[in-house]
This record gives structure tokens, C-alpha cells and sequence, in this order.
């Protein structure tokens, strides 16, 4: 079962993505596009002529989509938590050197901002992890996810989550590093056709790793799971179509004291 | 009709680009993205990118400073791509026609398949005029397809390797031959 | 084989290259013995008895202490001739208490293993590189070699030493050393950074004189396996002047300028030699008498303070242009994290610091050594020159690539044993809680050094379009040899550590990972390369690094704050 859940990552997060445009359009009281939009999108990019700016440009985006891949697959695999970070950590430097491989300045811009973020949440994912930790005595997500629903203790973490999930999702008002009518993109923005596609691919698989956080703070419990899942499905896209972005130096200051102050707030209340 | 061609042509993502427009139709296309209208829900997205765009929306006659980068957008769309001029001034000059620092029209220097009609064109003339683009972007794709098709005995074996091989499309190309 | 050998060894080489015509082939023979001898060390604790050495030693160590003061006098610098006073005060105060009890002259325990390891293996290459090095300079060759050959020596004796007072005399030997190779060039910064270097390090040998100086008095011995059987204030006083003697070679953060001073200094085997074992002193002292701090005030002080140094030097290393500062602090980033997890005196922590130490070692005498090689070949120094360089340098760029992913990449070993380190700290805050801020501090310092390390690395890459020739270089085989074999050892050692962390089907996974990522790095010949979208304007754009860092006012706090925490330190070991 996990096994087919990791293989079939993309697919999934595609189906999460199309699911998600129609929430969000229905939050607007729009219509949206189909369920299968994500497919329709693939298939249009397949068929679009092959550019590139370089060779090892592209390369480095499908490095960045396969670490990805990889990292969610051991999240369903029941892996080692920080390995799991760590995985998840070279996806998106991959990423953030294809961005700084090119001479465009949004794609710089894009990439540097990408760096702060990652400078921003990266702690706060690892104290998450070592809440985990603290709580259930193990990293490994196989066992975590045998014990009792952790989010009694660890909610101050769970809040921490929270404030770091736009980032990942490139939602307001966390969404200074895609920033479109901004930076255009920012990393993403020399990628077109098939090799967009793989980045695509990717946005959709990093869906299903931030849920699948939020998942592990519901233990065995799957009921609590799905209900905490599809609360901060809800909550983030309700935010997203509430708020305006801010500025990626907010951004940095919001999510890292925010973030770290309860994380940190969190541990030393569970450790004591 | 293969699952994939049916499919390819739903996802219609659009770079849109103002050349010295007035912005009445600017401020009309991005109304036709907004909720009222919902172009979105014929999987279009506002990319912004014509990397990865696949219709040209063009406001505006041309200034004499926009032509180069009208130009230099219009080659950064990988093909198969479309453009749309949006408004009276876009087709022809409009109001603007005749003046000292435009062009009468984005056709002088970039090959325009749609027209959209009026000062400033309507949102639903709009979401039609994008509608009409994708059609015309699907037979595009079809004569890039062509190619397989050349050297008339090979012509079978071709259509056996061409993803089109539908009935109407083939009458329409031997109606556009001579 | 008799560790013995591995002192008498680097001084036959010497004579060798002094006497002989070919010096390469010398050192080459040297290199191979040596590191068989050191990888053939056994695992057992040995302990050798040579009392008759106390004298000698005491006497050299005059004759040292008596020259460094003359260096101050000769050079007009204040603070070497009073250090080197202060130093011969406290010497013969020590003298005068002497401590009676008998152990053994030299000792090999597990950290001295992995230091003799180091010397040995990363220190032959870099004399081997050092050779074909010295031909791009002025100056007297075998003079510098024979330097080298001997600073060897020094280390793998201190690596063995058990006695205090022998421990000090090597420590200023290897002080001496370091001054002789920075000043090499003779020209005013280079004497300016080696007597800074000087003074700073004469410093640490005054805290280790402070040490000595209570164990003679309080427990009548001067063993370092005998000290570590006690308890109390005084041993962890003891303890606390130890390592910060060792932070000071470590150049942690008040100090770091010497190791700064080294880097700009113009022979960078020196730096190479500095960067990758010498400084590896801090972390492994700090080892040494790690029991005496062992859930003590002191020591978590220790433990805080390197950490913060872990993470502003990182930070630090984000706002310079120049690639061997960025390595330097970057080393000197790491060897705080090693002493911080060191001085938390827990038997776990030190299998993950004898880990990083020599991962840390091999990774960044490779960067050093590749750093060298465009030095000399392409001139190049400054990272903003270097964009877009693996046009003109391909396989240097490979090297250097190579070297930063080993840093930061899994399944080379520095990254697991980072990895680790968080495992240990997340488990030591089971029990002592205040560990948290390590955790937090740990947590930060990696995420900036990963920045730090792609930053860079990406900048290296950054090229618009693709040209069709590329140049042609040839590193050449004096420095290919040393530069093939650390690369070798660190993907054999860490795909060793890898399969012994996590079994092997992780092993096997992850080589396939790597498989799959590498076979995405293809040409795409068959696809058309266009430019960036820029607005649709046609202007060039130059790509810069961002470059992060902190107002002159704050820097100099900062700085200002760390050197008060190192004097607290030393308060809270003499009141313990
Ligand atoms: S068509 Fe009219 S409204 Fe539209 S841009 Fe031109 S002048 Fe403005």
C-alpha cells in the first residue's frame, strides 16, 4: 500500500493540485478548471517544442523533482525523519543552483529568496522532527506513526507547521519566493515545456510531503489524520485567497521567530 | 481522436503583453480572469511567462519603443503559439491610428490569428476570442505535425506515425492545398 | 609497526629531501609508509613509558620560550616578548612544584588514531601536492618541504603525547611552525598574520600552562589518562583551560583572525596544512579531557559557546568574496561544532566527532588543494571572478564541486555526521534539557552552511547558453595524485560509515540515487538552447551573489560578545 502510495507520488499530487484549484475557485465562487487540469496541463506541456537555456539547467530541475519524489516516497515508507529533512533540504538546493545557473535576474532573485526561506523553516522543520522525537522516543516515522496522536503535546509545534506550510505550498502570504506578477516565477522561470513539466511535477509532489507532516501529528489515528489534513487544506488555501504577500524580509522575520519561538517553546516544555 | 490530442489543448496558458495600450483592454482581460468571468475554468492560467505561455494576448498598437520587445516576446514562445490582439487599436491602430509614435497595429510585425474587436473589447468577446485562439492553436500543432506526411508514397506510412489521423482534418488540408 | 615510526619517519624524510635528488620520490615513500603505518595502528589502547624524555623536552622547551621571546624583541612586538615572559614564569613555577607520579610518555586511544590518521594520510598528500606547488613559487623549495616534513612530526607526536608538559611543548611547536610557514614570503602581511598567529596561539599555551600548573599542584601528576580518573573543581579547571587552549588553536571566534591571517598569507599549502590538520588540535584535546566536563557548568558553557561560534563564523563566511577566507571560516565553523559536541563530555558524542574530524579533514584539504590548483593556474582567488568557470576549468570545477558536495551531501560523512550530531542532541535533551539550545543552534549553523556551501557552488555553474569548445586543462600529476587519492579515501570511507549507520540496502539505494541523478546530467544536444526571458529587453545581465551580512557596528559587538564569553569560561573554571 505504501509502497504503490510512494510510486504513485506525482500522481497524487496532481490529483491534490486539481483538487485544490477547484477549492479555491469555489472559495472565490468560481467554477475552476477540472479535476484532471493537472494532467491537461502535462499533456500540453509534452507537446510543446523543446528549449532550454542549458543543459545542466534542466538537469538540476529533474535532480530537484527525483529528490522530492525521493523524500515523500520515505515519508510513506515510514523513513528516518531527518534524513527525510535532509533529502527534502538537496531537493531544493538542486533547485536554488538551477536558479543561480542561469544569467536571469528574476531566476536569481527567485533563487535567493528560496535560500533565505529554506534558512527560515529549515530549523523550524528540524525542532518539529525532534518534537517528534521528544514525544514518541523515535525519528522514524514508521514508528511515530504506531503511538497515539501527538498533537496534544506537540501543538505549538503543529502551530510552527503551520506558519512554514505557505512557504513550501508558494501561497499568500508566504508566497514572496514565486512571487508571479513579481519575479515571474522566480527559479521556475527558464523551465518551459516537458522540463516545466517535471518542475510541475514537483510543486505537486511537495504537496503531498507538507500533508504528509501534518498527517504524522495524528499518530495511528487515521480519522484525526484525514480531519487535520483537510482542516489545514482548507485553512491554508482560505488564507491564500484572504491575505496579500509580504515582503520575503517579513517573510524571514515572521517565520523564524514565529516559528522557532513556539517550536523552541514547544521542546522545552516537553522536555521538562 | 487519440486520449492525447484530445487532451493537449486544454491547459491554454497566456502571455499577456501591452503594447502602449490605452489599459482599457488590459483591465478588461484580467476581468475576464476574475471570478465573474472565470477564464480559468478552461484551464487557462496568466502565466507571464512566454516560456511557458502558449497565447499572446496583445493590447495596444505598437509603440514605436514596444516593437523590439513585442518582437523578442513573440520569439521567446516555444511553438506551437497563437496571438490574440485584443481591441480596436491592437488590430488596426484605433484611436491611435496615424499618430506620430505608433504603428497601426501588432500584423506589421508579428503574425496575429485572432482578432478581438472593439474599444475596449468585452470580456465575454474576449474568453471568445481566446476560445477561437485554442482551436486555431490545435490546427497549428497538427500542421507542425505535417512534416510525416511529405514525400507522397511515404505518405501512409506517415499517417501511421502522425498522432493525427482524423478524417476532417485531412479533408480541410486538401482543401487548403492547391 | 611501532608508532614510534611514525615520529622518526617525517624527520628521514626531511634528511632525505635535505640530502637526496629526489625529493618526490622521497616524499612519496614517506606518504605510503606512513599512512600504512597509521591505518595499521592497533585498536587497543598502547601505552609507551619514556620518562627519559621529560628532561630533554623541558630543556627544548626553554630554548623555544627563549626564542619566541627573542622573535618579540627581534620584531618589536609587545605582546609575544610579554606572553613568552608570562609563559616562562609559569613553566618554571611548574618546575619548581614538579609532579612526581609515573605514566605513560606516549599513549594511542582512539582519538589519537583518528588524529595520526589524519597527519599522516591528508598531511603526506599535502606535502606531495606541496612539491609540485613550489615550483610556481620563489624561494627556497626544499627549505619549505623539509618545514612540512617536520611539522608532520610535531603533530603525530603531539597526537600521541599523554603528558601535559610535552603536550605544551609540541603545541608551541606546532605554534612555531604554523609562524615559520605564514611568514614564508617574508613580505609585511605575511610577518604581520604569522606574528598575530604567534601571539594568539602563545596565549592558548598559556592556558595549558594554567592547566598543568593545578594538576601539578592539586593531584601531583601531569599524565592526561590519570587527570581524566579525577573529579572535582579542580580537574574540571583543569579541563576548562585544556580546551580553551584548544578553542584558541581552533581560532574560535575572538581568535579566528590567525587562522583568517593564514589564509590571505601567499603560500596556501600552509593554509592547507592549517585548515585541515593542525587546527583539528581544538576538537581533539577537547576529546582528551572530555570525561572532566562531563555534565558540568563549565563544560556546557564550552558546549554553548562553540556553537554560537558555529553558527555566526558560518554566517560570517556568507559576506566574504575571497574562496580561501570562505573555506577558512567555514573550518573554523566546523571545528566549533566539534569541540561543542566534544565538550559535552558524553561517550556518544565522541564517535561522531572523531567522524566529522576526519571527514572534515580529507573534504577540506580537497577544496584547499583544488583552491591552490586555480590559484596557480588560473589565478584565481576571488569567487566573483569564478562565475561561470567551468568553461575555462571543467575539471578543477568537477574537483571543487566534488569537494563542496562531500561537505554537505549524503552519504559522504560529514553530512551524517551532522546528521548524527542532531540525534545526539535531540537524545542528550532526554536528559539534560538545556541541550535545546545546541539543538537550536546546531539546527541553524547546518541550514547556513548549506547555503553558504550552494551559494557557491552554484555560482561556479552560472553560465547563460552553452559555448561549444570548452577549454582544455591538465591539472597535472603532482597535483592529481594527492587530489585523486583524498577524493578516493573520503567516497570509499564514507560509502564505510554510510553502510555501517544505516545497512546496506540504504547503502544500495542511495548509490542508485546517485546513479539516477547523474545520468540526468546530459548534454541535450538535440535541443535548442535559447536565451533567459528578460522583460523581452536584450540587455546582458552580469549575475552577482547576494552577499549577507551584519553593520561594522554589530560585527565588532558580536566579536566583543564572544570574546566575553570566552572570558567567562575561563572565569567559571577557575571558580569551579
Ligand atoms: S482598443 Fe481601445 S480600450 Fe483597448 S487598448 Fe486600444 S484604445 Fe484602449
Amino acid at each position: 500500500m505504501s509502497i504503490l502510495l510512494a510510486l504513485l507520488a506525482p500522481v497524487l499530487g496532481a490529483l491534490v493540485y486539481g483538487f485544490e484549484r477547484i477549492v479555491r475557485a469555489r472559495m472565490q465562487r468560481r467554477k475552476g478548471p477540472p479535476l484532471l487540469q493537472p494532467f491537461y496541463d502535462m499533456a500540453k506541456l509534452l507537446d510543446k517544442r523543446l528549449v532550454m537555456v542549458h543543459a545542466l539547467h534542466v538537469s538540476l530541475g529533474v535532480v530537484h523533482f527525483i529528490l522530492l519524489w525521493v523524500a515523500v516516497a520515505m515519508l510513506f515508507l515510514g523513513g528516518h525523519l531527518l534524513l527525510i529533512l535532509f533529502v527534502h533540504l538537496f531537493a531544493l538546493l538542486a533547485l536554488v543552483m538551477a536558479g543561480y545557473s542561469v544569467r536571469s535576474p528574476y531566476s536569481h532573485v527567485g533563487a535567493n529568496r528560496e535560500l533565505l526561506a529554506l534558512l527560515a523553516y529549515e530549523p523550524v522543520l528540524i525542532l518539529v522532527a525532534t518534537g517528534f522525537y521528544l514525544t514518541t522516543g523515535s525519528f522514524y516515522v514508521e514508528e511515530i506513526l504506531t503511538q497515539s496522536p501527538k498533537l496534544g503535546p506537540l501543538w505549538m509545534c503543529f502551530l510552527a507547521l503551520l506558519l512554514v506550510i505557505p512557504i513550501k505550498l508558494k501561497k499568500s502570504p508566504f508566497d514572496a519566493l514565486e512571487a508571479h506578477q513579481e519575479i515571474v516565477g522566480g527559479v521556475e522561470i527558464e523551465y518551459s515545456g516537458a522540463f516545466y513539466e517535471v518542475l510541475y511535477m514537483a510543486k505537486m509532489v511537495e504537496y503531498l510531503f507538507v500533508y504528509g507532516l501534518v498527517w504524522l501529528f495524528a499518530g495511528d489515528s487515521w480519522l484525526l489524520g484525514l480531519v487535520l489534513v483537510s482542516l489545514v487544506f482548507l485553512l491554508v488555501n482560505a488564507v491564500d485567497n484572504a491575505t496579500a504577500r509580504v515582503r520575503i524580509d517579513h517573510l524571514l522575520r515572521i517565520v523564524a521567530l514565529g516559528g522557532l519561538g513556539l517550536a523552541t517553546l514547544n521542546l522545552i516544555g516537553v522536555s521538562l | 481522436m487519440s486520449l492525447w490530442s484530445k487532451w493537449r489543448k486544454r491547459a491554454p496558458w497566456i502571455l499577456h503583453y501591452n503594447a502602449g495600450s490605452c489599459n482599457g483592454c488590459d483591465i478588461e482581460i484580467l476581468a475576464a480572469l476574475s471570478p465573474r468571468y472565470d477564464l480559468e475554468r478552461f484551464g487557462v492560467l496568466n502565466s507571464g511567462n512566454p516560456k511557458q505561455s502558449d497565447i499572446f494576448l496583445v493590447t495596444g498598437p505598437v509603440t514605436y519603443r514596444s516593437r523590439e520587445r513585442l518582437i523578442e516576446l513573440y520569439m521567446q514562445i516555444p511553438e506551437p503559439k497563437v496571438v490574440v490582439a485584443v481591441g480596436a487599436c491592437t488590430a488596426t491602430g484605433g484611436v491611435f491610428r496615424g499618430m506620430y509614435n505608433v504603428e497601426d497595429g501588432i500584423d506589421r510585425y508579428i503574425p496575429v490569428d485572432v482578432y478581438v474587436p472593439g474599444c475596449a473589447a468585452g470580456p465575454q468577446l474576449i474568453i471568445d476570442g481566446v476560445m477561437e485562439a485554442v482551436a486555431i492553436w490545435e490546427q497549428k500543432t497538427q500542421a507542425l505535425e505535417e512534416p510525416f506526411r511529405l514525400f507522397g508514397g511515404m505518405g501512409t506510412i506517415g499517417e501511421a506515425l502522425s498522432r493525427r489521423n482524423t478524417l476532417e482534418v485531412k479533408d480541410e488540408q486538401n482543401h487548403r492545398e492547391p | 609497526m611501532s608508532p614510534i615510526w611514525l615520529l622518526l619517519l617525517p624527520l628521514v624524510a626531511a634528511a632525505g629531501v635535505r640530502y637526496g635528488t629526489r625529493p618526490l620520490g622521497v616524499i612519496g615513500v614517506f606518504w605510503l609508509l606512513s599512512s600504512l603505518i597509521a591505518m595499521t595502528l592497533q585498536e587497543a589502547l598502547i601505552g609507551i613509558h619514556a620518562s627519559w624524555l621529560d628532561w630533554p623536552i623541558a630543556l627544548a622547551d626553554v630554548g623555544l620560550l627563549l626564542f619566541f621571546a627573542y622573535v618579540g624583541r627581534n620584531e618589536g612586538d609587545v605582546r609575544v616578548f610579554g606572553l613568552a615572559i608570562v609563559q616562562m614564569l609559569l613553566f618554571v613555577l611548574i618546575e619548581l612544584f614538579g609532579a612526581h607520579a609515573e605514566g605513560a610518555t606516549f599513549l594511542i586511544d582512539d582519538a589519537s588514531r583518528m588524529m595520526l590518521f589524519i597527519v599522516n594520510v591528508v598531511g603526506g598528500a599535502i606535502v606531495y601536492y606541496a612539491h609540485a606547488y613550489m615550483r610556481f613559487e620563489q624561494g627556497d623549495a626544499k627549505r619549505f618541504l623539509i618545514y612540512l616534513l617536520l611539522f608532520i612530526a610535531v603533530m603525530n607526536a603531539i597526537a600521541m603525547s599523554n603528558h601535559l608538559m610535552h603536550f605544551f611543548f609540541f603545541f608551541e611547536l606546532t605554534t612555531l611552525f604554523s609562524y615559520l610557514l605564514i611568514r614564508y614570503r617574508l613580505d609585511e602581511t605575511a610577518k604581520a598574520n604569522a606574528l598575530r598567529a604567534l601571539w594568539m596561539n602563545q596565549i592558548g599555551g598559556i592556558a595549558l600552562l594554567i592547566a598543568a600548573l593545578v594538576a601539578s599542584s592539586s593531584f601531583d601528576t601531569l599524565y592526561l589518562d590519570a587527570l581524566t580518573q579525577h573529579a572535582g573543581g579542580a580537574a574540571v579547571m583543569i579541563a576548562v583551560f585544556v580546551a580553551l587552549g584548544a578553542m584558541i588553536k581552533g581560532a574560535a571566534m575572538p581568535f579566528q583572525s590567525w587562522l583568517l591571517g593564514a589564509m590571505v598569507a601567499p603560500t596556501p599549502v600552509s593554509a592547507i596544512l592549517h585548515s585541515a590538520t593542525m587546527v583539528k588540535l581544538a576538537p581533539f584535546m577537547v576529546l582528551k579531557i572530555a570525561a572532566l566536563l562531563h555534565v558540568s557548568f563549565a563544560g556546557a558553557l564550552i558546549s554553548l559557546f562553540s556553537m554560537a561560534v558555529f553558527v555566526y563564523a558560518s554566517f560570517l563566511a556568507l559576506s566574504k568574496t575571497s574562496l580561501k577566507e570562505i573555506l577558512g571560516l567555514s573550518t573554523i565553523a566546523l571545528l566549533a561544532l566539534m569541540v561543542s559536541l566534544a565538550a559535552t563530555g558524553e561517550e556518544r558524542a565522541r564517535e561522531i566527532v572523531l567522524m566529522l574530524i576526519l571527514f572534515h579533514a580529507l573534504s577540506k584539504a580537497l577544496l584547499f588543494l583544488v583552491a591552490g590548483v586555480l590559484e596557480k593556474h588560473f589565478h584565481l582567488k576571488d569567487i566573483e571572478d569564478m562565475a561561470g568557470l567551468i568553461y575555462q576549468a571543467p575539471r578543477s570545477v568537477a574537483l571543487l564541486v566534488f569537494g563542496f558536495l562531500s561537505l554537505s551531501v549524503p552519504p559522504f560523512g560529514l553530512l551524517l555526521g551532522k546528521l548524527f550530531a542532531l540525534i545526539f542532541l535531540a537524545q542528550m535533551m532526554q536528559e539534560q534539557s538545556w541541550a535545546l539550545a545546541l539543538l537550536l543552534l546546531a539546527a541553524l549553523g547546518s541550514t547556513l552552511l548549506a547555503l553558504l556551501y550552494f551559494r557557491l557552488l552554484s555560482h561556479l555553474l552560472s553560465r547563460s547558453g552553452e559555448r561549444a569548445a570548452m577549454a582544455h586543462e591538465t591539472i597535472g600529476w603532482g597535483f592529481g595524485v594527492p587530489i585523486a587519492a583524498l577524493s578516493l579515501l573520503s567516497v570509499v570511507l564514507s560509502l564505510g560509515y554510510f553502510y555501517d549507520a544505516f545497512g546496506l540496502g540504504a547503502l544500495l539505494a542511495t548509490l542508485a540515487l546517485l546513479v539516477v541523478s547523474a545520468l540526468t546530467l546530459r548534454s541535450f544536444a538535440k535541443v535548442e538552447r535559447v536565451k533567459e526571458y528578460a522583460c523581452g529587453e536584450r540587455a546582458p545581465f552580469v549575475g552577482a551573489l547576494a552577499y549577507y551580512t551584519l553593520s561594522e557596528a554589530y560585527t565588532a559587538k558580536f566579536i566583543q560578545g564572544f570574546g566575553l564569553f570566552f572570558g567567562l569560561i575561563a572565569l567559571a573554571g577557575v571558580l569551579s
